[in-house]
């Protein structure tokens, strides 16, 4: 049973399609294979050792009013990048913005690390066409049942996923971004974004304490505590938003939305509701419901930056509610 | 895509129209402007975008092509040649 916005999803995979034999979705390659294992340990075990060294360098050196602006500013710019750009918009197409602002938001979303915009959208377009069946490259729900299997879930969709996955076919699944010549050149310099989302606290760190210490603090909190903090943001999405929470609509994953998370993670933990329309721009569904992201784009449509912004209404959204027999 | 049939039997000619016509489909480039001396990397082809090149050319000959020979070679004659080569060879052994 498959409801609008997956029916419009749908649609897209199926509109690149070669004749004969069925398309390869997904690769497994030793090559591959190698680059991730690579990516895994600079974007997402580094910035872990970071966190680290940031918390113990605290009992010999206060934190700074300035590394905690960097902190914010970093995090609330590639925190949003990945949630209104990469998600809200590149995955799901939930509105339309000029082409200043894709670039902005697909630059800000790379500095997070977790993968080229193009990349990014292929593996999360994959997720929701397959959520929690065989095939879906991160859910915690397909390693058997029990605490024993849950946990083992958990482990695999929060995190170790990431290490070496099947990669999926960027032609099927994203070719509108292909056409895009914007979101190319964004991708094409991916790593290139990752470093200035690097070097710019570190410098901004530097310069305005005018010392070495300013510049090294700049980078902990600036690049490694707030790329660690969007992270776990966005694999509790992976992990507890598909184990624990609550259900509301009919949807054939395992999808839950967890709301006291959402003020952290940009209004994403409505990730039930998104499941349920995945191709609404607001996730909270309502005016009281937490959702930073849906905030900020109604807030670049006030400037003209963002528009046809696309919301079920009150109807649609009751017809998919779950009725108590 | 509709130009693209299941290969019958291959030669270097055959893969480089192949590519040719991928290439300018996906990337909605002009099709005469892609030349064989053109690397995938100059073309705006990167690892995430020749790795699904690759998984639709095997579709394409219905033989494995390792990774390797795309991402190695300096040109898109090279790729077809080594393409050609890998599948003639598969050919041979499995007939
Ligand atoms: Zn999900
Ligand atoms: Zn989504």
């Amino acid at each position: 049973m498959l409801n609008r916005g997956d029916q419009i999803a749908h649609q897209m995979f199926q509109e690149v399609q070669l004749p004969g034999q069925p398309r390869q979705k997904v690769i497994d390659s030793p090559h591959l294979h190698k680059m991730q294992r690579m990516h895994f340990f600079l974007f997402d075990v580094l910035p872990i050792l970071g966190t680290a060294c940031a918390i113990v360098l605290l009992f010999f050196h206060p934190i700074t009013s300035l590394d905690l602006t960097l902190f914010l500013v970093f995090w609330a710019l590639s925190g949003l990048g990945i949630s209104i750009g990469y998600h809200r918009l590149f995955t799901h197409r939930s509105f339309k913005a000029s082409a200043p602002v894709r670039a902005a938001l697909g630059i800000f979303g790379s500095m997070a690390g977790q993968g080229g915009v193009i990349s990014w959208t292929a593996m999360h377009r994959r997720h929701h066409e397959l959520g929690d069946q065989e095939g879906d490259l991160h859910s915690p729900n397909l390693h058997g049942s029990g605490l024993k299997g849950k946990l083992k879930g958990f482990v695999h969709a929060h995190f170790t996923w990431m290490v070496a996955h099947p990669y999926p076919n960027v032609v099927h699944y994203a070719p509108d971004l292909l056409k895009d010549r914007v979101m190319i050149w964004v991708n094409r310099h991916y790593y290139t974004w990752i470093v200035l989302g690097l070097l710019i606290p570190t410098a901004i760190g530097g310069l305005v304490s005018q010392s070495w210490m300013g510049a090294l603090t700049g980078f902990l909190w600036g690049g490694m505590v707030r790329m660690f903090v969007v992270e776990q943001g966005i694999f509790a999405l992976n992990s507890l938003c598909h184990l624990i929470g609550r259900r509301r609509f009919v949807t054939d994953d395992q999808s839950t939305n967890i709301s006291w998370l959402a003020p952290f993670i940009f209004g994403e933990s409505w990730h039930h509701n998104h499941h349920a329309f995945p191709g609404s721009a607001s996730f909270g569904l309502a005016w009281y419901r937490i959702d930073p992201g849906y905030w900020v784009i109604r807030l670049l449509a006030l400037f003209g930056q963002a528009w046809d912004i696309k919301v079920p209404t009150k109807e649609q959204i009751e017809r998919r509610e779950i009725r108590s027999a | 895509m509709d130009h693209v049939q299941i290969a019958e039997k291959v030669d270097e000619a055959a893969v480089f129209a192949w590519l040719k016509t991928y290439i300018s489909n996906v990337l909605g480039m002009d099709q005469a402007s892609i030349k064989g001396s053109d690397g995938l990397d100059s073309l705006g082809l990167d690892s995430a975008l020749t790795t699904a090149l690759a998984m639709d050319l095997e579709t394409w000959l219905g033989v494995e092509i390792p990774l390797a020979i795309l991402f190695e070679a300096e040109t898109l004659d090279n790729i077809a040649a080594g393409v050609a080569r890998e599948a003639e060879r598969q050919h041979v052994t499995a007939g």
